[in-house]
């Protein structure tokens, strides 16, 4: 607010620094009193004066309603989310929101985006109360987590067929097939028709717990799948671990602020394993750190000093690496999709997303997105550039509840 | 100013029309119609209503639909940007970075990978503005309609689908879609859809917060009505400095983009690397300048000069010394097109020549085609 009044003032100053000479001239000379052709000249240059004022003043106030996230335009969204926003809680740890998350079942159950959940955290509901939350399954594949949260009878998202993936609309395509070759139609119209049409360009809210959801944007590209970007280690490997006949690669140099660094490892460690799988030799360890994504969580057993031990690596993307490690082309696409907002660390390789332009933070990532008509469509699940924000589908993430809740998807600890 | 605008959209709508004409039972290019009720909605400045959001919903779906299979990547050697094409005879908009200079070989390639070949038109760095023509035939129209139409054109006319541009400017809180091909074709995605509204304009930028990133430039901005207001430029630190490049601006130089010409050279590059070129050798033979070697696939050689033709003339100026032709090159423009004539086989024959300029990497005698 107080930019705002510095503008405003910088711009009147500029008015009547321009507007100001020309005015003068004309009071110092009375003959031009009546050379109405000087006087309308005299006018024209303080039009011109004002507009050009008006045109730094345009530049530099652009007025709150205008912009597409304006508060102005998200309440007309209010009765969209007003329902979901019942069943949306905030996934919080030290005192802030990490995440939030979607009520699935009125027994305390939550979803929400794994990657995001880092020690204890709580829950608070839109009633106000803050609840402990247990981590109950994390699935790698959608970064989905379940929380349990000791509470009865919640309100509870409604995960209709809200239909956004692409089996329901080559099933529609059929259908329409049938019709063509004069079918009789018995079946009954099962959804109304917008239900399985959701569309590029078409509106999709983020609720929170306030009114009015905490952005809006909408749907860029269908759903598809979205390729793994490999995480980094932040190691350089011995030259002789490529050799054959290893049982360990030899760890020469370890990147400073890099995920290994971070976990603790120390040069002249030897890598034994990466999440029980061996690591015999660079190419070993190299495949198993590819298959993972930026944000994932790793086991990392290493020998040191001939004594064995167990490592936590949260795998980095590319972006905290160093300037100097990377090429040119990964520093600019870096540099430009950081212009507007932090991204994700766990941001690519899902089964499934739909990508939106909603501008989410990170941490309000993990909840429901809904439809102009107010149904749950997707989760958000990232925030993976300055243009795209992904969301699994309703479908995917219903098919992965119950082996969610079920405790087979239970957490890897570090011991 | 106004007026240079006026006549400048009054061209650019003669062409138009003639292309119109061009394309038989033609479907695309046509503006979409805005239903009143959105026209009063978003004239308040704000949607207000969850009603107004929809009727704001199923104009996108339409200026999406309009807009998202003619906006294309626009690939070079080494790049790869957007585009949009804006004529049934296939002149594609651009960003001027994205194709660098003039008369270069690109590739179009379609939001379904399919993949044409195309040819650089004008590029002015200081604006950012830049065109491409399609140069193969379009595809021969699937629609039965189309063929028993009234046209009168042979049957074997075929259009390139396009978005028209639009007639009026934008205005601060104008609604617009923005498409791309960010890093091109990306298996199982669509050109994505953004929207956003207008923060500010002015005559050679519009500000919006549609957001772009890296790949999108040169792809369009779309208007309610699916006719495209702007190019995409560049963008700022903050997610709001989205810059487009204003149809009005490309309007307003139509002609220099349309012959291929050169206006300023790209951002942190040396002018002396942009100086104009013929791409020939010649010699003096008593009172006449001889050509001696023509360089492939430069200027001369495209424009059909051959090895032993006497220079007479070029752009008007007679040509009595190879230093003054050297002379008489360096006071054209890179790019333009300037009437050369010479004397082959006893006869006088005028040739057109789209000057190139001359690059470091000069061709070397690999590429030198030898005199008679």
């Amino acid at each position: 607010m107080n930019g705002c009044l510095n503008q405003r003032l910088l711009a009147a100053v500029l008015a009547s620094l321009l507007a100001g000479p020309a005015c003068a001239q004309r009071e110092a000379d009375p003959l031009l009193q009546a050379d109405e052709e000087q006087l309308a000249e005299d006018s024209q240059a303080v039009r011109d004066a004002i507009q050009g004022v008006q045109e730094i003043f345009d530049q530099i106030w652009i007025p709150r309603s205008r912009y597409t996230n304006s508060p102005h335009t998200r309440e007309a969204f209010r009765s969209v989310v007003s329902e979901v926003r019942k069943a949306t809680v905030e996934v919080r740890s030290g005192g802030r929101r990490v995440a939030f998350g979607g009520i699935v079942g009125p027994d305390g159950w939550v979803i929400t985006k794994a990657s995001l959940i880092r020690g204890p955290v709580t829950c608070r509901l839109k009633d106000g109360r803050e609840l402990d939350a247990r981590l109950v399954g994390v699935d790698e594949p959608t970064d989905l987590a379940i929380l349990k949260l000791e509470a009865k009878a919640l309100p509870t998202l409604a995960l209709s067929k809200a239909g956004v993936n692409p089996e329901q609309f080559v099933a529609l395509q059929t259908q329409q097939e049938t019709e063509a070759d004069g079918v009789e139609q018995e079946e009954p119209a099962a959804e109304p028709p917008s239900l399985s049409t959701l569309q590029a360009g078409d509106w999709v809210a983020t609720p929170g717990l306030t009114r009015d959801p905490v952005a809006i944007g909408v749907v860029s590209v269908l759903p598809r799948l979205i390729k793994p970007r490999p995480g980094l280690l932040g190691i350089k490997m011995d030259i002789k671990s490529t050799q054959a006949g290893n049982s360990s690669v030899l760890v020469e140099t370890v990147t400073p602020d890099g995920a290994a660094a971070e976990a603790g490892m120390l040069n002249g460690d030897r890598i034994l394993s990466i999440d029980g799988q061996p690591t015999r030799n660079s190419q070993e360890l190299r495949e198993a750190i590819m298959g993972q994504n930026p944000g994932d969580r790793v086991e990392v057993a290493v020998e040191r000093d001939g004594k064995p031990l167990r490592l936590l690596a949260i795998l980095h993307g590319w972006d905290t690496i160093p300037e100097g490690l990377r090429t040119s082309a990964e520093r600019r696409a870096h540099y430009q999709n950081n212009l507007g907002g932090k991204l994700s660390e766990r941001r690519f390789g899902f089964p499934l997303a739909l990508q939106h332009d909603t501008p989410l933070e990170a941490n309000e990532c993990g909840g429901p997105l809904v439809d102009l008509d107010g149904r749950v469509v997707a989760f958000n699940v990232s925030r993976a550039g300055r243009t795209e924000s992904y969301a699994l589908p309703v479908d995917l993430v219903k098919g992965r509840l119950f082996d969610l809740m079920s405790g087979r998807l239970a957490p890897a600890t570090a011991k | 100013m106004y007026s240079i605008v006026r006549s400048a959209i009054k061209v650019l709508f003669a062409v138009l029309a003639v292309l119109c004409l061009l394309g038989s039972g033609l479907q695309a290019g046509e503006p979409i119609d805005l239903p009143k009720a959105l026209q009063e909605a978003v004239a308040t400045g704000t949607l207000k209503s969850v009603d107004q959001l929809r009727l704001l919903q199923q104009q996108v779906r339409q200026v999406v639909a309009a807009g998202r299979p003619v906006t294309v990547a626009v690939e070079l050697n080494d790049s790869v940007g957007s585009g949009v094409i804006i004529s049934a005879d296939g002149l594609v908009l651009t960003a001027g970075h994205v194709c660098a200079e003039p008369n270069r070989k690109v590739w179009i390639r379609f939001p379904d990978n399919t993949r044409v070949e195309g040819r650089s038109l004008g590029v002015n760095h200081g604006l950012d503005s830049g065109l491409v023509r399609i140069t193969e035939k379009p595809p021969k129209s699937q629609d039965p309609q189309s063929q028993e139409g009234d046209s009168e054109s042979d049957g074997d006319e075929s259009a390139w689908p396009f978005v028209p541009l639009a007639e009026e400017g934008v205005g601060p809180g104008d609604w617009v879609v923005g498409l791309g091909q960010p890093n091109g074709f990306v298996k199982g995605r669509t050109p994505p859809v953004r929207l956003g509204r207008v923060l500010y304009m002015k005559d050679d930028m519009i500000n919006t917060d549609a957001t772009l990133v890296g790949g999108d430039s040169g792809g369009p901005l779309l208007n309610l009505r699916g006719e495209v207001v702007g190019i995409h430029s560049k963008i700022g630190e903050k997610l709001s400095s989205n810059y487009h490049v204003p149809v009005a601006a490309y309007r307003r130089e139509w002609d220099r983009l349309l012959t291929g010409r050169l206006t300023g050279v790209p951002e942190g590059e040396d002018p002396k690397d942009w100086r104009p070129q013929l791409g020939i050798a010649v010699r003096l033979s008593g009172e006449s300048v001889i050509v001696t070697q023509v360089f492939a696939e430069r200027p001369a050689d495209s424009a059909g000069v051959k090895p032993g033709d006497q220079l007479l003339e070029l752009a008007g100026e007679t040509i009595d010394s190879p230093r003054q032709l050297s002379r008489l090159v360096q006071q054209q423009e890179a790019f333009d097109r300037v009437p050369l004539l010479v004397m082959r086989d006893g006869k006088q024959v005028e040739l057109k020549v789209w000057l190139g300029r001359a690059s470091v990497d000069y061709p070397g005698a690999a590429l030198v085609q030898e005199g008679r």
